[in-house]
């Protein structure tokens, strides 16, 4: 099983579009995939229309076993579960604080899943934190969508930062481009840039697109309802070059 | 269209009738949106023994969507193989598209020595919908089927919630028990076996014939000879092709009837023609009886080599060897019979005959225009007073020609209750018939361990004494032969208290339910 987070300590970057999508395809190719929702925001859990159970919690989450596999839910697509987000996530940090294995909490509450699952998605919060730590602990590979501008390398610096500073390994931190508009000169520029700066940087580009915008509408995954598109084409191939690196 | 499946997923509910899409929306109110999806449509294979072993065994085994699956019934398990480039329509050749050998010596371990025949197609047509909640999320998937063989037209409803949602069905539930469906809570699979009416075999006699009680006498015993007569035909095919031993058995069992019917219901006929009968039928059933008796011989090759020491077993292969020998002459001369003008000029002539209700080629006999369901009743009483009568010689030292008379007298009251079973009170008729049947078997056995130490003598008197293992297969068919005087014993004990129960006890009381006692 691999565990395979969408991490970004910036908000609006493309983190939970590109992950509902992966998680789909990885469904469709590999087998049972589950996305883990742990933005309280709840946009991946809005995307495949699942609310949580009205009892569930960051406690019963963070409890793990029966407590959070009976909160698991099948989206609409074969073989892709969803563990739903709800508002006590964003005392997850907390919680984990209070633990024993305040670190690897999130490690030990995925290892009973691997006997279901062959990949595991986290749809991240926007921050960095302890919960953030856990995340980074318990994941195979750290997945960065970067939009081509300065504010958004500002914030890759400082999570590398964070990485030599807790001894975490940065071997599995992988960018990629997101949201990137060839209009612009700075993205231009940017898309240029970034893979020089940063070599585990994918090449595939997710392009701006008004379609990955409304998947809100659509509330399910773009290479579901527009499986042509440019949008849709381009996660097809970064799942693609994913596959081939978890593979390697 | 999407791929059929045997056992749907989830819940079942059925009820007589149709399922109504509409009717289950309005009750639904809203609540929860029900959306067609698909149409799935197929057809589907169950194969098994004659006798249900894999059933017996906890598993069914079909074909569907060019696939062979192999179900375990109490835990659902399933293991899929892929049988697309299967052409013939034989069960056993179907097999010959697995490779997996562990399978195969699984299931030829059940099957020994019976062979895998087809015991249902059906041809299944199913709606697909899906529930949606509030938020137009699919919660599960409803699968209404129609379709089946029961043609008194139930529908199967089966919902297979999505993970998570198993308790926001509470609506639907609700609904569709308002609707008239009731809810499966047993094993899914014997549940679905229950749904399709398919009966594993039992006591229930086999193939009985359904009379009319205004029948005349002579229409009633032509029905009963034209329907053993298809009986006889429909189990051609599995004696030439030697597909399973049961086939012959059958068909022996039709001939039988015929000629048992034929004597038990005196002057249905002229005289002449009675015997023309008798004797037609005698003829065919002679041609069977040495193939009968060494395929039951060789049915009980593994039960007989279980009853000798192991070092013994090897010595037992000439023997049986020499059976399977005589086995395929006597299969073949059967087959050459079977195809030759002969045989089919004499069927063909007897179907013909009583191809018409009336049978107005052959001559009325001095009782065939009386009622039958009076006759009926005569035969019946008849048949239990001689097998009463007979109580008087029974000790534990009666001879073994005495108990042959016994299971003949039986075999003849068991015939006339079933070829009579639907002028009579059915339960009753069921109640004896399973009594008769245990004590028939009884009988039956200790027949066929008399016939089998018949059959060992000879052979143990033929034996070369000079040859190299003489010794051993003079020790080893011994041996049997004791055991199997021993089983005699066992069964002539057993057989007593089944028979004074039937005489005396309670399923004697049985018998004046029927009428005339």
């Amino acid at each position: 099983m691999a565990v395979i987070s969408l991490y970004s300590m910036k908000g609006g970057v493309g983190k939970t579009s590109c992950g509902v999508n992966l998680a789909y395809l990885a469904s469709r190719d590999i087998g049972p995939t589950l996305l883990c929702d742990l933005d309280p925001q709840g946009s991946s859990s809005f995307y495949f229309r699942i609310r949580s159970e009205p009892n569930f919690s960051a406690k019963k989450f963070l409890k793990g076993g029966k407590s959070l596999e009976k909160n698991i839910k099948a989206t609409d697509f074969e073989n892709l579960d969803l563990i739903p987000s709800t508002l006590s996530f964003r005392t997850i940090d907390i919680k984990l604080g209070n633990q024993k294995h305040s670190r690897s909490g999130l490690r030990r509450l995925f290892e009973p899943l691997e006997k279901e699952y062959k990949m595991i998605f986290i749809d991240c919060p926007p921050n960095i934190t302890l919960e953030s730590e856990n995340i980074f602990l318990a994941s195979n590979m750290i997945l960065v969508p970067i939009i081509p501008t300065v504010l958004s390398l500002v914030s890759l610096e400082k999570l590398r930062t964070f990485f030599d500073n807790k001894g975490l390994k940065k071997k599995k931190i992988y960018l990629f481009l997101s949201m990137a508009d060839r209009r612009k000169k700075l993205h231009r520029e940017n898309i240029e840039k970034i893979p020089e700066y940063y070599k585990r940087t994918l090449n595939t580009i997710i392009p701006y697109t008004s379609l990955i915008e409304k998947m809100g509408i659509q509330r399910k995954p773009v290479v579901v309802s527009n499986p042509r598109s440019a949008a849709a084409l381009a996660f097809e191939k970064l799942w693609k070059e994913i596959l081939q690196i978890l593979n390697n | 269209m999407q791929n059929i499946s045997l056992i749907p997923h989830g819940m079942f509910f059925s009820k007589k009738g149709s399922f109504s899409y509409a009717k289950l929306k309005d009750c639904l109110m809203g609540s929860i949106g029900i959306v067609y999806i698909s149409r799935k449509k197929g057809k589907i294979r169950i194969f098994d023994t004659f006798d249900w072993r894999l059933y017996k065994k906890g598993f069914i085994l079909y074909e569907v969507n060019h696939s062979v699956v192999f179900r375990h019934i109490s835990s659902g398990k399933e293991t899929v193989y892929d049988a697309e480039n299967t052409v013939s329509e034989l069960p056993r050749d179907l097999l010959k598209c697995i490779k997996d050998t562990e399978f195969l010596n699984t299931l030829s371990s059940i099957l020994f020595p019976r062979a895998l025949l087809v015991i249902a197609d059906l041809s299944l047509d199913a709606r697909l919908y899906r529930l949606e909640n509030t938020d137009e999320k699919t919660i599960a998937y409803l699968e209404a089927e129609r379709g089946r063989p029961d043609k008194n037209s139930s529908v199967l409803v089966s919902i297979n919630p999505l993970r998570g949602y198993e308790t926001h069905l509470k609506a639907v539930k609700h609904c569709l028990s308002d609707l008239g469906f009731s809810l499966f809570t047993k094993n899914k699979t014997l549940s679905f076996i229950e749904f399709l009416r398919l009966t594993p075999p039992g006591l229930e006699s086999r193939n009985a014939p359904v009379l009319k009680p205004d029948m005349t006498v002579k229409q009633a015993v032509a029905y009963i000879v034209s329907e053993f007569i298809k009986e006889m035909q429909k189990n051609e095919f599995g004696i030439k092709e030697d597909i399973d031993i049961e086939f012959l058995h059958d068909f022996r069992i039709a001939v039988r009837k015929i000629r048992s019917v034929v004597s038990l219901v005196k002057g249905a006929f002229a005289a002449d023609d009675q015997t023309m009968i008798q004797h037609d039928f005698k003829v065919i059933g002679s041609k069977t009886r040495d193939l009968r008796d060494l395929d039951v011989c060789l049915f009980r090759e593994k039960e007989y080599n279980n009853l000798i020491p192991e070092n013994l077993r090897t010595a037992l292969l000439p023997f049986f060897n020499s059976l399977r020998e005589r086995r395929e002459k006597c299969c073949k001369e059967l087959v050459f019979y079977l195809a030759q003008n002969s045989y089919k000029e004499s069927i063909g002539k007897w179907q013909e005959i009583f191809s018409t209700a009336d049978v107005p080629s052959l001559k009325d006999g001095k009782n065939s225009s009386d009622p039958i369901i009076e006759t009926a009743v005569k035969v019946v009483k008849k048949r239990y007073d001689h097998l009463a009568a007979l109580n008087r010689e029974m000790t534990e030292n009666t001879p073994d020609q005495v108990l042959h008379a016994v299971r003949i007298d039986c075999k003849k009251l068991r015939y006339s209750l079933e070829f009579f079973e639907s002028l009579f009170k059915p339960k009753t008729v069921k109640k004896i018939n399973s009594r008769l049947k245990i004590l028939q078997d009884l009988l039956g056995n200790f027949n066929d361990s008399s016939v089998q130490i018949n059959t060992l003598e000879k052979y143990l008197a033929a034996l070369d004494s000079e040859a190299e293992d003489s010794l051993q297969q003079a020790a080893a068919v011994g041996g049997i032969i004791t055991r199997l005087e021993e089983r005699k014993e066992e069964l002539r004990e057993r057989f007593l208290i089944v028979y004074q129960d039937l005489i005396g006890g309670k399923i004697s009381d049985l018998f004046p339910e029927i009428g005339g006692f």
